[in-house]
């Protein structure tokens, strides 16, 4: 892990890692925070931001919000839970700022004079740590400027006029805030490097190409200096690959023919236009950067294939922890997974093996001796994990099929076919079941798709006969068992 | 899946490079915060004070805990921000505030002050401090749990207070309690910030 984190300062990691709670906060959840923070939303660095004072600001009009001359109205997004913000929007018969639901259960937040945005669960639990990190990031240096921001988010004063102007006014401060802690914190240069490497190898020793062999061959490579572990390499590999083929897609529809064709036409202008959008904001720590503009017309549906954090932060529960953790890493990849299914089969596989290696030479204890732990004993066998797989297809078929019948049959379906948890502290006196599970349909649907697509590539390729589940697994046991060994077993030696 | 890296222009290997850059910042950033995953995670991770803050900032602790997390390594400045969220959070809930004294010295060594409608009486004995607060009328079936006690150098202090007798909570500090020098000099001062809370 070293490799990756040394990215940031020691200060950001703790200033960051102050906002999860170990017990019930998922890996969906930081990685979504740290996009807010880090790179924005739709290629805009500020969006996030304009969304938070957009969410406060309406918020402090909802039944939940804080009426003007309380003590810091501006605090109510902080003090209860993203579900029940979500419902007082929700139910928020305030025109201005008007709120209005989609039909697919996400809230439009309309402020006259400004942008309007809109959330799902999801972006208000990201929000609200993002929130929660500005006041106490550096030691809550900035903690009195944002505290009133925040107040006058909630009730600015004025007319019309002066109320967006103020809100615009606000939220570029605490751009302007998040951009300073951003330029003090990254160590400049890193990311860049990464990069550096990883087209290096592609280009000195894969073969200007990137297949299921790729992640390991880049894991194992010895000027990789900056991933650590095959996970890591894995993951960098696909961002990697992902950013590329949607370059090349681009180049083919910009050298498409009929220039005449409409669809193609179209189809080139949006790409030409997010290329421009994503360029605005880029060089992201350079001495240049400035916090953005208004976010004008990026489009304000973000965000909204974040399977797993969709599911965690719904008010009720569909998944358990080790599903909604498998539904992450398949809805992360999906498309590099599919054309690379021996590569994500090693992802899961062997994800154990190392967490549980990397954790023992961490803390020096062992459940199993490190010496037995690099022969891979721990690894998921391939027909295990496919059978995991179609396990995992078969439970959101399932809760596809719930949100089906809540839709025919209303309430009367919920309890007679229809079974749940609630999250805690919430229950069927706070949450409207069948608007929840409206909401969480395109997410289930998506995730259904993901999950058949991954899972019916890795049943083709395990389908060869030279390469079955189990020759396959044990012989990627062998690779990975050797690799530890060279890895690990001098230090073990030496200490 | 991907054939050929020569296909893809210099122009869009900068856009690349950037967006890729973006996506190690936040990767790093997420991954610096995973709680060690596996089966061998022992190690519990000291508590940053930023945790209570996040705690208190949604309920789940008091303001009071705050301020004593602030306060719990009294040799360490403590960080002005972190006093203002203290403040805000108090303010929020406080039943009765008073942020600026009215201070009316009764004899020399005793002090009166304010609270919103009540009313905190400093007794200074030879060998022990008293706080006598006179609950306001209206409040005697909820009275105030809590008193924090917030100074100017950004001292503060937490008290928990004992269920009113006829109107009347009293608390009562020796001499020799490390306590009584700090509670004395922060009720002295006027710029000391009193807050009564219900919460305990």
């Amino acid at each position: 892990m070293l490799g990756v984190q040394s990215y940031w300062s020691d200060e950001a990691l703790s200033d960051f890692a102050a906002l999860f709670d170990d017990q019930t906060d998922g890996e969906a959840l930081r990685n979504s925070v740290a996009v807010a923070l880090t790179k924005g939303w739709s290629g805009n660095r500020d969006k996030p931001l304009w969304a938070l004072g957009l969410l406060i600001h309406a918020l402090a009009r909802s039944p939940l919000g804080s009426p003007a001359g309380s003590a810091h109205p501006g605090f109510d997004i902080l003090s209860h839970t993203p579900n029940a913000i979500f419902e007082a929007l929700r139910s928020s018969t305030c025109v201005d700022p008007q709120a209005t639901t989609s039909a697919k259960g996400r809230l439009t937040v309309r402020i006259p004079g400004l942008d309007q945005q809109s959330y799902g669960h999801n972006n208000v639990a990201t929000l609200q740590r993002t929130a929660n990190f500005l006041l106490m990031c550096d030691n809550a240096v900035y903690a009195p400027e944002i505290i009133k921001t925040f107040d006058r988010l909630a009730h600015p004063e004025g007319d019309e006029r002066a109320v967006a102007q103020s809100i615009r006014n606000d939220i570029k401060a605490l751009a302007r805030i998040l951009y300073d802690y951003r330029k003090k914190h990254i160590l400049d240069g890193h990311g860049a490097s990464a990069f550096s490497v990883i087209k290096k190898y592609l280009h000195t020793q894969g073969g200007g190409r990137i297949d299921d062999e790729t992640p390991f061959g880049f894991w194992t490579w010895e000027d990789n200096d900056k991933y650590k572990s095959y996970g890591e390499s894995y993951v960098a590999i696909a961002d990697f690959a992902e950013k590329v083929s949607l370059a090349l897609q681009r180049r083919a529809i910009a050298s498409a023919a009929d220039i005449d064709d409409a669809v193609v036409r179209a189809a080139r202008d949006a790409d030409a236009s997010s290329v421009v959008a994503g360029n605005d904001n880029e060089h992201p720590h350079g001495d240049g950067e400035e916090p953005d503009a208004d976010p004008g017309a990026v489009p304000d549906e973000v965000d909204e294939d974040e399977g797993a954090l969709t599911f965690a932060e719904a008010p009720i529960l569909l998944f358990s922890i080790n599903e909604l953790k498998l539904i992450g890493w398949i809805c992360e990849h999906v498309a590099f997974g599919a054309r690379n299914p021996r590569a994500f089969a090693r992802h899961l596989g062997f994800r154990d093996v190392q967490n549980n290696i990397s954790n023992g030479l961490k803390f020096k204890t062992w459940k199993i001796p490190l010496e037995e732990r690099v022969t891979c004993v721990e690894a998921i066998p391939y027909a295990d994990l496919q059978r995991d797989l179609d396990a995992l297809e078969a439970q959101i078929l399932s809760r596809v099929e719930d949100a089906l019948a809540l839709r025919r049959n209303g309430e009367d379906a919920v309890g007679d076919s229809v079974r749940f948890r609630f999250r805690k502290g919430q229950s069927r006196d706070s949450v409207d079941v069948v608007a929840t599970f409206a909401q969480l349909e395109p997410a289930l649907l998506r995730a259904l798709e993901d999950t058949r697509t991954l899972s019916g590539a890795l049943k083709r390729r395990f389908a060869r006969p030279t390469d079955t589940y189990t020759t396959a697994f044990e012989a990627d046991q062998q690779l990975f068992t050797a690799e530890y060994r060279r890895r690990y077993l001098p230090v073990s030696a030496a200490s | 899946m991907i054939d050929n890296l020569n296909d893809v222009s210099p122009e869009a290997w900068a856009a690349i490079e950037a967006d890729f850059a973006d996506d190690h910042a936040a990767r790093a950033l997420a991954a610096g915060a995973m709680p060690p995953a596996g089966e061998d995670m022992v190690e519990e991770t000291p508590e940053h004070p930023a945790t209570v803050m996040r705690r208190a900032l949604a309920g789940e602790a008091t303001p009071a805990q705050l301020l004593a997390a602030l306060n719990r390594d009294s040799s360490a400045p403590v960080s002005f921000g972190a006093m203002a969220i203290a403040r805000a959070l108090l303010a929020r809930q406080a039943m009765a505030s008073s942020l600026t004294a009215r201070a009316a010295s009764t004899t020399t060594r005793d002090l009166v002050r304010h609270i919103g409608d009540h009313v905190l009486q400093v007794i200074d004995e030879d060998d022990a401090l008293f706080l006598i607060i006179e609950v306001a009328a209206r409040d005697v079936e909820a009275p105030p749990r809590t008193l924090s006690i917030i100074g100017a150098t950004h001292d503060a202090v937490t008290l928990p207070l004992s269920a009113p007798v006829e109107g009347k909570i009293q608390f009562g500090i020796g001499r020799h309690d490390p306590l009584h020098q700090r509670l004395y000099a922060l009720l002295r001062a006027p710029d000391t910030e009193l807050y009564l809370s219900v919460e305990s």
